[in-house]
């Protein structure tokens, strides 16, 4: 919601664009490998994926511009190698601001200030801010730049019928019904998805209590960008408040609700701007403020049992719903799509069988609940639900001014990335390692030469350390890339390689198989086991 | 205790305090305290925790 006599895209400071519908119309029902349903910004990296890997999708979107709002606005680390691989990065890193700190106080008195892992080796910092519309606008620019991307703005899906080998789905937009047919269908239509209700498919688990509003606010206010947490503040007695950064000078602002306010009344303008006047008094801002745009937004720990229905795969919101504390609702669903669109990449490129993808939903679904396992707690902490909750949480609060050990229950446990331990395409690990990424976690990132091992990753990548088998013994198939890496870099000591060691790392950056002494043939069966065979394994 | 550990404690202390009837609550902190100062066993150490604890209840 914006400002009386504001509309719901006038920004004061971000320019909505308008697309219209399609206007060239002769292809509309051609077929397309790929239909994404959904231009938001998991729709988009959808797409971007795909593109990557040589592969050509529709997206479908009904609005005629990006979601209103800043909305997410805490991008992870993990998230930024997801940009790096479509080769969305660059507006990102020069747009958003990075930050490694937090720190909560509780009546006004610091608690705790915690810090992400991070260090002068690392190629991101842990955590970025930016609004909403700018992560759409520069995944819509790089889109927008790729001959295998097509988008139709204003054109909304339908129904969704099965066919052989294909759905086809109905389409709806200013100038006509129409219909085409797609091999596979990418559902990126957000926590409503149209898609999900045509399927009668439903989310399970729970809603929390908690409900928050959050505004965005102008105001020049010197801080740096760490995130604060205020507990049982001056402003709020007995509630939470949550201040973080963005650029532009905007600044967002969480405070929980009452259980006795009502969202509508909570939801005025006078109301915000009273109870914004009021944290902005606490934070010690004594300069003015404009409103830019506010919401209500509350927790839930929602999913699909499946990810997967027939061709359909669902990505992103339309998939799960998770509390916004830990900054997991919009990481988790790029993580969907780094892990779906290198495997439906590789089924249609013809190197992979369609067995690949049978691994989306045990790995994906895996790291929705491992999140919610992580937002419940940061949850309970932040709104506690029941009456023994509460008095525990504000026993360590009180407790924490005198004892640190008491405000490390505070943290609130921000995204790291899953391990897909008991996913079919994960191989047993070599129990001969001690140390370094085992199979199923995200890749380590040493820096290598003049930058980083990420940045030489492509495809699938075999690891080789010291004078273990090179390219010709390796590279027997199209996609796998050989890096050689010496003993006694950085590289060696973040995989407890000695000579002879072999990785093997899947396109989405995790490790799908190690072994501390390693042969050709044992990289070529894996990488067997997981392309051709993965769906027999289940 | 590891922090691991304190949480875990700290969770189970949340769950049996919803787990009893209301009216009980106050007997079972103190029965779990009068445990846990058994368990210190150092009488200064004990009551210096209660010196410690009447801290920072009430806003100042
Ligand atoms: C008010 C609010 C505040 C939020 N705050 C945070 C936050 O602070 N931190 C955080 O991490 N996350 C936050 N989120 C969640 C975050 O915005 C989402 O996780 C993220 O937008 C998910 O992206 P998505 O692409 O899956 O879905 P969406 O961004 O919802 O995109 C779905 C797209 O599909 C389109 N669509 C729907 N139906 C159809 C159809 N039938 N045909 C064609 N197109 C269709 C929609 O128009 C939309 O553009 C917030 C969400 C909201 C609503």
């Amino acid at each position: 919601m914006r400002p009386a006599g504001r509309l719901e895209l006038d920004s004061l400071y971000f320019t909505y664009p308008h697309f219209d519908g399609p206007t060239d119309r002769a292809h509309l029902s051609d077929d397309a490998p790929v239909a994404i349903v959904g231009a938001g910004p998991v729709g988009l990296t959808a797409a971007l994926t795909l593109a990557s890997e040589g592969v050509r999708s529709v997206v479908l979107e009904k609005k005629a511009t990006f979601n209103d709002g800043s909305r997410a606005i805490c991008i992870a680390r993990q998230s930024y190698y997801i940009l790096d691989r479509i080769g969305a990065l660059k507006p990102f890193l020069e747009k958003s601001l990075g930050w490694t700190t937090g720190r909560t106080f509780y009546r006004g008195k610091q608690i705790l200030e915690f810090k992400m892992p991070d260090s002068e080796a690392e190629r991101f910092r842990p955590m970025y801010n930016l609004q909403q519309q700018y992560i759409e606008q520069f995944l819509w620019e790089a889109a927008d730049a790729s001959p295998l991307i097509e988008i139709r703005w204003q054109s909304a899906v339908t129904d969704v019928a099965d066919e052989n080998d294909g759905v086809r789905l109905s389409v709806s937009d200013p100038a006509a019904d129409y219909a085409f047919k797609a091999d596979w269908v990418l559902a990126a239509d957000g926590a409503h998805s149209p898609v999900r209700k045509m399927r009668g498919l439903r989310l399970q688990g729970e809603n929390y209590e908690g409900r928050y509003v959050i505004a965005d606010v102008r105001m020049e206010h010197d801080y740096p960008t760490i995130r604060r947490a205020l507990f049982d503040p001056v402003c709020r007695p007995g509630g939470t408040v949550l201040v973080h950064r963005q650029p532009d000078n905007i600044w967002r602002i969480d405070y929980q609700l009452r259980d006795a306010e009502s969202a509508e009344e909570a939801t005025r303008e006078e109301e915000v701007r009273r109870n914004v006047e009021a944290v902005l008094a606490d934070i010690g801002h004594t300069g003015g403020y404009d409103l830019e745009w506010w919401s209500v937004y509350s927790a839930n720990t929602l999913a699909l049992d499946d990810y997967r229905d027939g061709r359909i795969f669902f990505i992103g919101d339309s998939a799960h719903i998770v509390p916004i504390f830990g900054v997991r609702g919009l990481n988790n669903g790029l993580a969907d799509v780094q892990n779906i669109g290198w495997k439906l990449g590789w089924v249609l490129n013809g190197r992979a069988g369609e067995g690949l993808l049978d691994s989306y939903t045990p790995e994906r679904r895996g790291a929705t609940l491992d999140v919610f396992a992580n937002a419940s707690k940061s949850t309970r902490f932040m709104t506690p639900p029941s009456h023994g909750w509460q008095v525990m949480r504000d026993a360590a609060l009180s407790l924490a001014l005198t004892k640190p050990y008491a405000g490390a229950l505070a943290n609130p446990r921000q995204m790291v990335p899953y391990t897909y331990a008991d996913s079919p395409v994960t191989l047993a690990d070599d129990p001969a390692f001690s140390s370094g990424p085992a199979p199923g976690s995200v890749a380590a990132d040493p820096p290598l030469d003049q930058g980083h091992l990420s940045e030489r990753l492509s495809g699938f990548t075999v690891l080789s350390f010291g004078d273990g088998p090179d390219k010709g013994e390796l590279d027997w198939m199209e996609g796998v890339t050989v890096l050689r890496i010496g003993l006694e870099t950085d590289g060696a000591r973040a995989y407890d390689a000695e000579e002879g060691t072999l990785y093997l790392i899947r396109p989405d950056m995790h490790v799908a198989a190690r072994w501390r002494q390693g042969e050709p043939d044992g990289v070529e069966n894996a990488l067997r086991h997981i392309l051709q065979n993965a769906g027999g394994a289940r | 205790m590891t922090s691991d550990e304190f949480e875990t404690f700290y969770e189970a202390m949340a769950e049996a305090i919803d787990a009893i009837a209301p009216e009980y609550t106050e007997v079972f902190l103190a029965k779990l305290c009068l445990a846990l100062g058994q368990e210190i066993g150092e009488g200064e150490k004990a009551l210096a925790l209660i010196a410690d604890c009447r801290k920072d209840l009430a806003r100042e």
